[in-house]
């Protein structure tokens, strides 16, 4: 106030004297709150205009937003609204932007502009807690794929249906005219990792099946959305007994990009098919010669074909009087029969049926003895159980 | 009777419980083919299904049929009705018969199980009921579906006896039997034996077991069916033993003794009384067997036997099989006395490739003689020496150079199946020799020969997709296999000698039957004309009504008398297996003109 009596002696000079009291203008501040958040995310930025002369009746602040990151500020760019010393404003830019705020009393006296510097950053998309990738395929008992496989993969969350990637402003958009979203995020799916020489590829899984591999799939693969499950053809030729494949789902805000955690998919080799139950139960008979003799195989396991699709037999025969074993030509049913009324009286036969899978891989003669009558051998597909790769009964024709 | 009275009469009667689906065709225990609670959609409306007559009102069994159905819920909206009929792809959409929705009817003119399927525009769940109309003029065939569980489901092979009725597709689950369980020790002079405990059947599958060195056992029986034990030891100085037919229940708790047996001692000599060493005695008396005999070298052998009375079967070496049979073992025992009688001749010879050139080693040769007419004498006990007729029947292989071993055999006429070792150019070829004198035999072999199939429908057009199975019957078998294009047409490469039995097995889209056809060997071609089929499926259940999937179950013509399968079929994932059976059609009635 003391320098409003410094003016005293240009007021009188200039023939003018005012006997009223002076207007003095008002004054404003901003107060302090936060001023770094995301896109999308609103500020609120409250004014403190002050003007002991005319109190609050009459005062009215302005607000204004201006870019000081040297990018230009454009209308899609941010929203403001006013309420009274608030000023709401949403960016939908990363940036750094003032804020002013110029307080006006009745007598348009304005204040000096207050402002205050808001920083504006982009928010990663991000994987919720527990999200991974997993396969939606079925593995056989040790929880492995067999070499050539298409394993289709999600990605989990903790809550089904709902995606577990989010972004925090992704989608975000000024609501005047016809302003883009600031963002949207893009998903690619990615074999991060797989066996040497082998030649993955990623199709689309289309709610039902995989859609098959052309020339251009590859080991990466776009879809629309966190949800969409993907099919990952492995394969089918394998080095050693086991291998991984590493897949990976990379979401992209188109500034940000984060990949999930890698969901591992083993692989091995085709595992031999066992045999789970014949009739009758292979073992030591009497029987008798004149009858028809049936054998039957009433149970396989594998861990690609199923009994009754994929799984084949080869029979064979031994004879006392023949003591070899002779593949019977080309039956690979289940059932056998064998006419046993030329055969000698008294005489000892075997028969033998090992089962097959689609590789037709017969068992090795290192692995059983070629007169073992139960061959088992090493098979997730039946485990715990032990594989019985082949069975023999014992008759003697009598 | 107007239709609206019949139709309220009809489902008072649903109501009451005696309506015409759980009455006439067992429907309660059929239901569960493709309802709500298999699809995964749960059921929240009870569906009540009746059949009556279109003209009279009456609850009716038979085409033609008005079907009904009402959808007995609450709190819903905008019912959706199907109708369906077992094994038919499409479905029809009923007429609703009140301003609710929840009643419906149709009229239906072809036979056999219709599913009627009610879903609602307000919630996801649905209800749906079954009735059965049969053909008033069908044939009637009685069928034994047999279910084969898996060894590992622990339970028995169940028989189920299904009447298939002409045109009318049939949908019935067949519950496992869970069978009463026997356990037992099998003993012989109180002491626990290794052996074989069969328990034959009187109606449907056998039940057997092995017994271990400890003699214990264990096998399911089905309580009311009749069985006769049949005890095998493996010790062969313990003679089988067959009991009484007793129930299936009678065995729980029961003895499995053995008694043992009585001594049948003998020998086998040549015709100039040399010791034959290494000859197999046996005795039969139906299913029961006596223990083994093999002659030592002084030609001397022992069996064991319970007394009664048998065929006697016996073979050696370089000497034919023979049968006699009305031996009689005494509670005693008695002695056998085996003599050859037959001249034989030396046989030699080679097998060679289709080319008649080059030898064949490892080639596998059946011989087997016509009847030769006696080839030796027994006497039993102290009895007059009888004449046993025999045969030959033995196996031989070729050395490295493709050569016979050297053989003696009778005079006769001989069939011999050759079998080259695999894979060969030639197949299994069967030659006709008759011998008279000392031989070489240069058997030689030819290629397959290609046998060229037609499958027809009942429509004589080609029949596509069908799995062929031609089942070789001779020597070790084979059972080569193939799929008729779009024609209906497959040519298999088959052995030469091989008489077939081709397995014609059409898809389950076909609605065809399936068929078995003999084929004379080296036919050539052949053409089947598959005849319409008719579905029957349901769900394989275990006692406790679980879908058991894995689950073979073959149809059995039991009026036709065969015990050979028409069809048959795997229970999928879901436990559900689909069996074209052969339509019997309409009867044929025969009025007596042109008699």
């Amino acid at each position: 106030m003391s320098r409003l009596w410094a003016l005293v002696p240009l007021l009188m000079s200039s023939g003018c004297l005012f006997l009223d009291d002076l207007n003095h203008a008002p004054t404003v501040t901003i107060a302090d709150g936060i001023t770094t958040t995301n896109k999308g995310s609103t500020l609120t930025i409250v004014a403190q205009p002050s003007d002991p002369e005319d109190g609050a009746l009459g005062m009215k602040v302005s607000f204004g937003v201006s870019a000081v990151d040297g990018a230009p500020l454009a209308d899609c760019d941010y929203s403001t609204h006013q309420s009274g010393d608030g000023f709401d404003v949403t960016f939908f830019r990363a940036g750094t932007f003032r804020v002013t705020a110029v307080a006006e009393d009745s007598h348009h006296a304005k204040s000096s502009t207050a402002s205050v510097m808001v920083t504006i950053t982009d928010a990663k998309p991000a994987f919720v807690d527990k999200a991974r990738v997993v396969p939606t395929s079925l593995g056989d008992a040790c929880h492995l794929y067999a070499a050539g496989d298409v394993v289709t993969l999600a990605l989990s969350g903790p809550t089904p249906g709902v995606p577990a990637v989010a972004d925090a402003d992704a989608g975000a958009r000024a609501t005047i005219g016809d302003c883009a979203p600031s963002e949207t995020l893009s998903y690619t799916w990615r074999i991060s990792d797989w066996p040497g020489g082998a030649k993955p590829v990623l199709t689309a899984f289309d709610g039902l099946g995989c859609t098959a591999p052309t020339a251009s799939s590859g080991t990466t693969l776009v879809v629309p959305d966190a949800l969409t499950q993907v099919c990952l053809w492995t394969d089918p030729t394998l080095a050693a007994a086991t291998a991984m494949y590493s897949v990976v789902l990379d979401v992209s805000d188109g500034t940000s990009t984060v990949t999930s955690p890698v969901g591992d998919v083993p692989v091995s080799t085709d595992e031999p098919p066992c045999i789970t139950g014949t009739n009758p139960v292979a073992g030591s008979y009497v029987v008798d010669r004149s009858q028809l003799q049936e054998f039957d195989v009433d149970g396989v396991v594998d861990d690609r074909d199923r009994f009754d699709d994929g799984i084949t037999f080869a029979w064979s025969v031994w004879r006392q009087t023949d003591p070899t074993w002779r593949p019977v030509p080309s039956w690979n049913l289940s059932t056998y029969q064998l006419d046993v009324s030329s055969f000698g009286v008294g005489e000892q036969v075997r028969v033998r049926v090992e089962a097959l899978d689609r590789t037709m891989t017969a068992v090795a003669p290192a692995v059983c003895a070629v007169d073992a009558d139960d061959c088992t051998v090493a098979s997730c597909a039946s485990m715990p159980d032990a594989c019985h790769k082949w069975k023999t009964w014992d008759l003697e024709l009598r | 009777m107007g239709p609206r009275i019949a139709l309220t009469l009809a489902v008072a009667l649903a109501l009451a419980g005696c309506d015409g689906a759980s009455g006439n065709n067992g429907g309660g225990a059929d239901m569960g083919i493709g309802n709500g609670a298999d699809m995964g959609i749960a059921m929240c409306a009870t569906v009540h299904a009746a059949a009556i007559d279109p003209t009279t009102g009456a609850v009716t069994d038979h085409v033609p049929a008005r079907l009904t159905a009402y959808a007995e819920v609450a709190g819903v909206s905008g019912p959706r009705w199907t109708l369906q009929r077992t094994g038919d792809p499409t479905s029809v959409t009923p007429t609703p018969t009140d301003s609710s929705g929840l009643r419906v009817q149709y009229d239906v003119t072809a036979p056999g199980t219709w599913i009627f399927t009610v879903a609602f525009a307000s919630g996801s769940c649905r209800g749906s009921d079954q009735i059965t109309v049969g053909n008033p003029l069908g044939a009637q065939q009685l069928y034994r579906f047999r279910a084969l569980p898996p060894e590992t489901s622990g339970f028995p092979l169940t028989d189920t006896a299904v009447t298939v009725t002409g045109g009318t597709p049939l949908t019935r689950d067949l519950v496992l039997d869970a069978g009463t369980a026997v356990s037992g020790i099998l003993r012989a002079g109180g002491s626990a034996i290794a052996g074989e405990v069969r328990l034959l059947a009187a109606t449907g599958p056998d039940a057997v077991a092995l017994a271990g060195s400890d003699g214990s056992f264990k096998l399911a029986v089905q309580a009311a069916v009749d069985y006769t034990p049949l005890l095998i030891p493996r010790a062969t100085t313990i003679a089988p033993h067959r009991g009484m037919p007793m129930q299936g229940g009678s065995f729980v708790g029961a003895s499995f003794d053995v008694p043992g047996g009585v001594a049948v001692g003998g020998s086998v000599v040549d015709g100039a009384a040399a010791a034959i060493a290494g000859a197999h005695v046996v005795l039969r008396d139906g299913t029961l067997p006596s223990g083994p005999g093999l002659s030592n070298a002084s030609g001397a052998f022992t069996l064991y036997a319970e007394p009664g009375v048998y065929t006697l079967s016996f073979d050696a070496d370089d000497w034919p099989q023979a049968a006699l049979a009305n031996v009689v073992v005494p509670g005693g025992g008695t002695t056998v006395a085996i003599a050859y009688t037959t001249a034989r001749v030396a046989v030699g010879g080679s097998v060679v490739a289709d080319d008649g050139v080059t030898p064949v080693a490892n080639a596998r040769v059946t011989i087997t003689s016509r009847p030769l007419g006696p080839v030796a004498t027994v006497r039993v006990g102290i009895g007059a020496a009888m004449a046993a007729a025999g045969r030959v029947a033995r196996v031989v292989t070729t050395d490295a150079n493709g050569a016979l071993p050297a053989m003696q055999l009778p005079p006769g006429t001989y069939d011999l199946v050759i079998e080259p070792p695999r894979p060969h150019v030639d197949g299994l070829t069967a030659v006709t020799e008759v011998l008279a004198g000392a031989d070489t035999w240069t058997l030689r072999l030819d290629k397959p020969v290609p046998l060229a199939v037609t499958v027809d429908g009942p429509d004589g057009n080609g029949v596509g997709n069908v799995r062929l199975t031609a089942i070789e019957t001779v020597g070790l078998g084979a059972a080569p296999s193939g799929v008729t294009d779009g024609s209906g047409h497959y040519s298999f490469a088959i052995d030469k000698g091989a008489p077939l039995a081709l397995l014609v097995e059409p898809p389950g889209d076909a609605r065809l039957a399936g068929a078995r056809v003999s084929l004379a060997a080296n036919a050539g071609s052949a053409t089947v004309t598959l005849g319409p089929g008719l579905l029957v499926s349901g769900v394989v259940r275990s006692p406790a009504g679980t879908a058991q999937p894995g689950v073979r179950v073959e149809a059995l013509c039991w009026s036709c008398g065969s015990t050979t399968p028409v069809a048959s079929a795997i229970s999928d994932g879901s436990g559900t297996y689909r069996i074209y059976v052969p339509d019997p059609g309409d009867v044929v009635v025969d009025g007596g003109a042109g008699d």
